[in-house]
């Protein structure tokens, strides 16, 4: 008998301060077979420290949040998981900001009102860069 | 006969710097209305990407989502629809302030019964909220905007605030007090000369949340109850209230 193949599963932690998000986030994820967010954060202060700790494939980042925000914490989660590519969640990304998040090491930005579009999509480029 | 060439005679009877201020009025005016623009489109936003997402993706997922689950995305779906439609109503009550179109149905308003109505719509998730409000504590004034006064104070304090949170009043002459208390950091000195303003939220050390529109609400509901709305900062917390006639 012929062992199952497994699918390699990307491993995902997401990063927003709103729940509402981080549950929508999940829930998108988690239906591919192929997807499983790991842990979630809802500073970016936390989200080095999981990152640092699990290093996962990718982290999704949220810009606007309490404590540390995703500018900070993106070349934090850089030097800490440098296996770990980074895809920024913007609320309004304008190219400027978008730049910003690229030269600091972001491997891509999404933008929250076309997420449930792109995410997926998103996710696999990065983790397969 | 020549004209006179002294131009001191002109300017007498002309302010220079009149079209200088009305430049600067109508900047600010263009400043405020894209400050507008955008603090809507994104406070609408947010609420309407979890709405819309949920439900597309509920209705992709429906037979593999568990029913728990289902029953926690409609719950929050109900929740993001709640917060747009506060978004517009508070949108609309800055409208009629500004217009001077509020509508006003004067009658008794028993506080204790407002206070104990906004904890129930507004208190969730195990918020510690009391109420010091007497039961006879009455005044006259639009029950509606006594509400959303209460309201309004009372999500700022869990918003931004720290719990405990208490409803309280006294009798104060002819008017009532009536405040939102919280043990939280309160508000800087330097920010509360613009409490009160349209637009103002105070510097955290996240970015702004929220339209920066409940105050001044607040504040043009009380003086629609020939009230005031008022601020008064403790070493322990603050307190939010206003000032209405007992009528």
């Amino acid at each position: 008998m012929a062992d199952a193949v497994a699918t390699p599963t990307i491993s995902v932690v997401t990063v927003d301060d709103a729940v509402a998000m981080q549950k929508l986030i999940k829930l998108m994820l988690e239906l591919e077979p192929d997807i499983s967010v790991i842990a979630q954060a809802g500073d970016g202060r936390a989200a080095v420290d999981l990152a640092e700790r699990h290093q996962p494939d990718v982290v999704l980042l949220d810009i606007a949040m309490p404590v540390m925000d995703g500018i900070e914490a993106l070349p934090l989660i850089r030097d800490r998981a440098p296996g770990t590519r980074v895809v920024m969640v913007t609320g309004f990304g304008t190219p400027a900001l978008r730049e910003q998040c690229a030269a600091l090491g972001a491997a891509d930005s999404i933008d929250k009102g076309s997420i449930a579009g792109t995410i997926v999509d998103a996710v696999r480029r990065a983790a397969a860069a | 006969m020549t004209a006179p060439t002294d131009p001191t005679d002109q300017t007498d009877q002309f302010d220079q710097t009149a079209p200088d201020r009305l430049i600067e009025e109508l900047r600010a005016t263009v400043q405020m209305k894209d400050h507008l623009l955008q603090m809507v489109s994104h406070e609408m936003r947010t609420p309407l990407v979890s709405i819309t997402n949920f439900a597309s993706t509920m209705l992709r997922a429906w037979d593999v989502v568990p029913d728990d689950d289902k029953r926690e995305y409609m719950e929050i779906i109900l929740q993001q629809s709640t917060r747009l439609s506060r978004l517009v109503n508070d949108l609309l009550a800055v409208a009629r302030l500004e217009a001077g179109r509020l509508r006003t149905v004067t009658e008794r308003v028993e506080l204790r019964e407002v206070a104990q109505e906004t904890v129930t719509e507004i208190a969730t998730g195990g918020a510690d909220i009391s109420i010091s409000v007497a039961d006879d504590a009455a005044v006259t004034a639009d029950r509606d905007h006594v509400k959303q006064i209460l309201v309004n104070y009372v999500t700022n304090a869990l918003k931004y605030g720290r719990g405990p949170i208490e409803i309280a009043s006294e009798a104060d002459g002819d008017d009532v007090r009536l405040w939102v208390e919280d043990h939280g950091d309160g508000v800087s000195e330097e920010f509360r000369p613009h409490l009160f303003e349209k637009f103002s939220q105070q510097e955290a050390a996240h970015e702004k949340v929220g339209t920066g529109l409940g105050l001044s609400i607040v504040q043009g509901l009380a003086l629609a109850q020939h009230g005031s709305a008022w601020y008064e900062h403790a070493d322990d917390g603050a307190r939010f209230g206003v000032t209405i006639p007992r009528g």
